[in-house]
């Protein structure tokens, strides 16, 4: 799904999680017909008139400099009047003429759009430690890319103008002038050698027993079979399933603000994208402001890989007839009874 | 179909830029970098803090090194509020490790309040040297120990999972991160970047699972014991306001004038919220 802009556009109207917005700027209107073709596309309604307010650039940005605190790297007052420009044009509808998220086309979107200005910044997928700040190529790739499943469409822009836009975007937030970004997490050489029988059978284990994905994701094995393996990788039984176990458990964010429904490889888009190489990348970073967390030094990442090869193998099973006879399969089985534990004298619920 | 978008857009744009051109020219200015208002939500003692640490009077000594002694006493007017039990059963292999299954939210008793961090907001301004030695967070019992912890600005914070199970270690504002710990005995080590009172701790698995640190610049802080008493030691002479900041019931301040060597006491008195 590694799109241009119109198919994206058009998954995201199938998935009905767009809602009408349109982009317009008095000088830049007929610049990127695209763009209108876009707005025009989706309805002609929900406009704001808080374009004009733009803020007067007459500063360079002060940008933290890791090599010295007192020396901040600027960024030209020109640059970000370019930037800036290209946000009004292409971003401010939804992200809000202050960076705020509540542009007039970002009403009501699930998720809602990035809240550039909040004291409690945090990028989901910054490709660092999450809640770290990310880099510039990281927030490059997220903008290229899109992020499946939501309004934010893979823009199809020059670099230059990208990265522009990446520095005014920055003006929104003391703590780019505060904080230095995050160390970007290094993605090692796949040990699997690609997708393997052997790697998705490894993280699937993983997944369901060690790793703990099923805490929040959903369990795509058995009662019977998630048992053993929790008894093969940690030593612990596994005993107690949740009545949803095949659904994702909801988690209160604290940094949003609501909750978030952790994503259910086998129904809905993956985010950053769902190819191994990708979802290792999430998954060693953690997912900025959610209950994902960092995984990266948290187990070998040769399992990090296998979890991943695992979901990418879920994930491509998504709409298919397979999927559905397992998922049904496996709701269907009636509840495991395991081999009684060794007395505890405690009560197991 | 494109003809038709097109011309509808530009319609549209049109009428868009008559219907805003007169609002629009109103609004003021804005610098390029505006500061977001520093509020917290959580605790909302935060916000405040660093608000009327700016206004409190500099202390008199500017040297930074002393060796007065503030203490005190944090207690609690009236009937503390209950604590409740928590439920754990979502998660059996908690029921199973757990010793403690109150909330501990107050933690009072007998009109004095245990975990209160107590700080000088406005201790004399100079680089304080930050200790080697780390603070030590356990998770165990699906628990945090300690509950509240006072911690300088970059000094190590060990953290271990004592339990047989996963949690995450995920601190919330300025000083976020979220790591794994899925295996018992795993310790990491990690430091907090900015001062933030109270940096709030939880754990994502176990949403009843809470911890606060009082992240400082400097070393004029304390945390009270089960008798509701803290001191704070080596501060030099001057005039300080203190807090004592506590995680659900907010912040109080004093003020405290102290002599070379000398002892001061700051009392203070939380009501129910």
């Amino acid at each position: 799904m590694k799109s241009k802009r119109f198919q994206a556009q058009n998954r995201s109207l199938a998935s009905g999680h767009m809602r009408p917005f349109s982009v317009m700027s008095q000088t830049e209107m007929w610049r990127n017909l695209s763009v209108l073709l876009v707005a025009g596309s989706f309805g002609l309604t929900t406009v704001g008139c808080d374009w004009q307010k733009m803020q007067e650039i007459e500063e360079p940005f002060k940008l933290y400099n890791p090599e010295d605190e007192e020396k901040p790297l600027l960024v030209s007052v020109d640059r970000l009047k370019r930037g800036q420009e290209q946000y009004i044009l292409y971003c401010r509808a939804c992200h809000g003429v202050n960076g705020d998220g509540k542009g007039p086309a970002g009403i009501g979107l699930i998720p809602p759009p990035r809240n550039f200005a909040s004291e409690e910044l945090a990028f989901k997928f910054g490709g660092v430690a999450a809640g770290e700040l990310p880099t510039d190529e990281e927030l490059l790739r997220v903008i290229k890319g899109g992020l499946s499943g939501t309004a934010m469409l893979p823009w199809d822009l020059p670099d230059e103008t990208i990265l522009d836009i990446i520095q005014y975007i920055k003006t929104f937030n003391p703590v780019w002038t505060e904080d230095e970004v995050g160390e970007v997490i290094e993605i090692s050489e796949d040990p699997w050698g690609g997708t393997s029988t052997a790697a998705i059978a490894a993280g699937e284990k993983l997944y369901h027993s060690k790793a703990q994905c099923v805490l929040c994701h959903p369990y795509y094995g058995s009662q019977e079979d998630v048992y053993k393996w929790s008894m093969e990788l940690t030593g612990r039984a596994s005993t107690n399933f949740r009545e949803d176990m095949y659904e994702p458990q909801a988690k209160m964010s604290e940094t949003y603000g609501n909750k978030l429904l952790p994503i259910d490889f086998g129904r809905q888009p993956i985010k950053a994208g769902g190819t191994p190489k990708e979802l290792f990348k999430t998954i060693a970073s953690g997912i900025g402001g959610t209950a994902m967390p960092m995984w990266k030094d948290a187990i070998p990442d040769e399992e990090i890989w296998a979890i991943s090869h695992y979901v990418s193998h879920i994930h491509q099973m998504k709409d298919k007839p397979a999927y559905k006879e397992m998922m049904a399969k496996l709701k269907a089985a009636p509840p495991y009874t395991p081999p009684a534990e060794p007395a505890e004298g405690e009560d197991a619920e | 179909m494109k003809v038709l978008s097109i011309s509808s857009i530009t319609a549209f744009a049109i009428a868009t830029l008559f219907a805003c051109s007169d609002k629009a020219s109103e609004p003021a200015k804005k610098a390029v970098s505006p500061k977001p208002e520093a509020t917290k939500p959580a605790p909302a003692a935060a916000a405040k803090t660093a608000e009327t640490a700016t206004k409190a009077a500099a202390p008199a000594d500017a040297e930074g090194s002393g060796s007065a002694v503030l203490s005190g006493v944090v207690s609690f007017t009236g009937d503390a509020p209950a604590e409740t039990k928590i439920d754990m059963s979502p998660q059996p292999a908690c029921v199973k490790v757990a010793k403690d299954t109150m909330t501990n939210e107050y933690r009072i008793k007998d009109g004095k309040v245990q975990d209160v961090f107590v700080y000088v907001k406005n201790p004399p301004k100079k680089k304080y040297d930050v200790p080697k030695e780390p603070v030590v967070l356990d998770q165990v019992g699906c628990r945090y120990t300690p509950k509240v912890f006072g911690v300088m600005v970059k000094q190590p914070i060990e953290i271990i999972n004592s339990d047989p199970m996963m949690h995450n270690i995920h601190p919330l504002g300025k000083n976020t991160f979220n790591l794994a710990m899925p295996n018992q005995g795993m310790k990491l080590k990690k430091k907090f970047k900015k001062e933030q009172v109270l940096t709030p701790i939880m754990c994502d698995v176990h949403p009843w699972m809470k911890s606060y640190a009082g992240v400082l610049k400097h070393p004029f802080f304390a945390v009270t014991d089960a008798a509701g008493a803290f001191s704070i030691e080596g501060l030099p002479a001057g005039t300080y306001t203190v807090a004592a900041v506590h995680g659900v019931l907010g912040e109080k301040t004093t003020e405290v004038t102290v002599g070379a060597n000398g002892e001061v006491k700051a009392e203070f008195a939380f009501t129910a919220p």
